[in-house]
């Protein structure tokens, strides 16, 4: 079993970029520089954690954190974009709980936006921790009266539009290392590492939409 | 304790209390001092209050005890007015673009004749799931564009060279969106390298498709303001072939009254409808062409 070389990786990005699978004289050559006879299977593909975070969240987390914190926005982020298919087996990215997959958070939002989900439990507690986050900087004077009610009455409208996903991809290097929170192992749905940057600006990292590139249901 | 709270520490940072308490659920990890001995106290008293086992953390319960913060932080805050919030977050463009209900004026429609209700679909989508976005604001200078929303939005295609963007430009009048401008872009044809936001798109598409007209003395394609507002239609002779030139602008009020016009852009119609015929994009070419869940508000 090779895990390292990517021919399975280059599949799974290739789903994500709408790029065909790497064609099969790929595989053959990874299995020569691999020193590994045709019959090896190369089975799936694994590679380090990168200098890359990802954070999937609906578009009206970055509109909050764009017009009412002042351009300082909340993330929590994983080392992988889909930890189960890119974490390398034996560490701890592979035991990132699949309910913190970034890819997984993203592509079930994104179902439930496309669809009108109404029952949707992810975005009924989008909701109610949007509402009681605005309570808390209410109270604290981060935000006025009228922006507590903005954040209210949107939450509460029946738009689909702010629940529409978007990935933040944070280059973490240039990044303090004391920015960056470990979540402690009670709080983490899986033995997997997940991290927390409370202050990021929005000149550290990029937001992207990738809602054209996800398959339809 | 949550009944005490109101007295203690006032109505507002009373509900944040509580706000916090139900947040504070999804973590076990607990918060430190104050505080956080506040917190486990009012968690304690709502766990008593429903009969709850301190032992239970069930996601379910947790659930139930997060309500029931919540209701009690509620009573604390007076109702939202959700009509006037979201009338304000409309006055500036803030409003979740999906909430707004679409008006496509007729000159559009007329433009595409058969071809309009793929158009139509095409406009909605652009303005319900952009790309991006750009607002002007209520009135503060003058000779400034305002109460005007653009939007942008990619669409590919089967063949590489047919995937388009939509620019749309609508005026915004409380809820609602009346759209005046909404263009195809394609790459091919319209440099876009570099075009800073929609409206630098909307200038860039009018470097090609525009024709040169006057405004306020001035010959140009494209305009931002202008203190005059322009004709509808200019009949032209281009070749010595008659030649219709459409323009569209956005009216608008200056403080004394007087209309002018803003992001005017005159455009050679038979043009832009060769370009139409010669892409020849229908919809069943358009790749995952999902339409945007339509809100209502």
């Amino acid at each position: 079993m090779l895990d390292f070389f990517g021919f399975e990786g280059a599949r799974s990005r290739g789903e994500i970029a709408g790029l065909s699978p790497a064609p099969p004289r790929q595989a053959s050559l990874i299995r020569q520089q691999a020193g590994l006879d045709d019959r090896a299977k190369i089975s799936y593909f694994a590679r380090m954690a990168g200098p890359i975070y990802y954070s999937a969240n609906p578009w009206y987390a970055k509109e909050i954190s764009e017009k009412y914190r002042g351009g300082s926005y909340f993330a929590w982020v994983c080392e992988y974009f889909d930890s189960e298919r890119e974490a390398p087996a034996g560490s701890g990215g592979i035991m990132i709980a699949p309910s913190s997959n970034p890819r997984k958070i993203y592509e079930e939002l994104l179902d439930e936006y496309r669809n009108q989900e109404e029952h949707s439990h992810r975005i009924k507690e989008y909701r109610k921790t949007f509402r009681r986050l605005a309570k808390t900087w209410l109270a604290g004077g981060e935000i006025s009266q009228d922006q507590f009610d903005e954040i209210i009455a949107s939450v509460q409208a029946n738009s689909w539009r702010i629940w529409k996903p978007v990935l933040y991809v944070i280059p973490h290097l240039s990044i303090d290392r004391n920015r960056i929170i470990l979540v402690k192992r009670p709080d983490r749905a899986g033995y997997g590492p997940e991290f927390q940057i409370a202050d990021l600006r929005r000149d550290e990292f990029d937001i992207i939409d990738l809602s054209a590139m996800m398959r339809l249901p | 304790m949550i009944d005490a709270l109101e007295t203690k520490f006032g109505r507002i940072a009373a509900a944040g209390l509580l706000a916090r308490a139900a947040l504070s659920l999804g973590y076990v990890e607990k918060s430190e001092g104050d505080y956080g001995i506040i917190i486990a106290q009012l968690i304690d008293e709502t766990r008593n209050r429903l009969g709850i086992n301190r032992e239970d953390n069930a996601p379910d319960t947790l659930s139930r005890i997060a309500d029931f913060l919540d209701s009690e932080s509620d009573k604390l805050l007076s109702p939202t007015n959700t009509d006037l919030a979201l009338g304000r977050l409309a006055e500036r463009g803030d409003l979740p673009s999906d909430l707004y209900e679409i008006n496509i004026i007729e000159a559009i429609s007329d433009t595409h004749g058969k071809n309009w209700q793929l158009e139509k679909e095409l406009i909605e989508t652009t303005i319900r799931d952009f790309t991006q976005e750009q607002h002007y604001g209520p009135p503060r200078k003058p000779h400034e564009p305002a109460m005007i929303s653009l939007f942008v939005r990619s669409f590919r295609t089967k063949w590489l060279g047919k995937n388009f963007m939509m620019l749309v430009a609508a005026r915004r009048d409380g809820f609602k969106l009346h759209v005046h401008q909404a263009w195809r872009i394609y790459p091919s044809k319209v440099n876009m390298a570099g075009a800073s936001g929609p409206v630098g798109l909307l200038q860039r598409f009018s470097n090609v498709y525009g024709a040169e007209i006057e405004m306020d003395g001035r010959m140009g394609h494209f305009f931002l303001f202008s203190a005059t507002p322009a004709p509808d239609n200019y009949k032209i002779k281009l070749h010595n072939k008659p030649r219709h030139i459409h323009v569209s602008q956005f009216f608008q009020f200056d403080s004394r009254g007087r209309r002018n016009s803003a992001l005017i852009v005159a455009i050679d119609l038979v043009k832009y409808k060769n370009t139409l015929k010669e892409f020849f994009v229908r919809r069943e070419d358009i790749l995952e062409f999902a339409k945007a869940p339509e809100a209502t508000l």
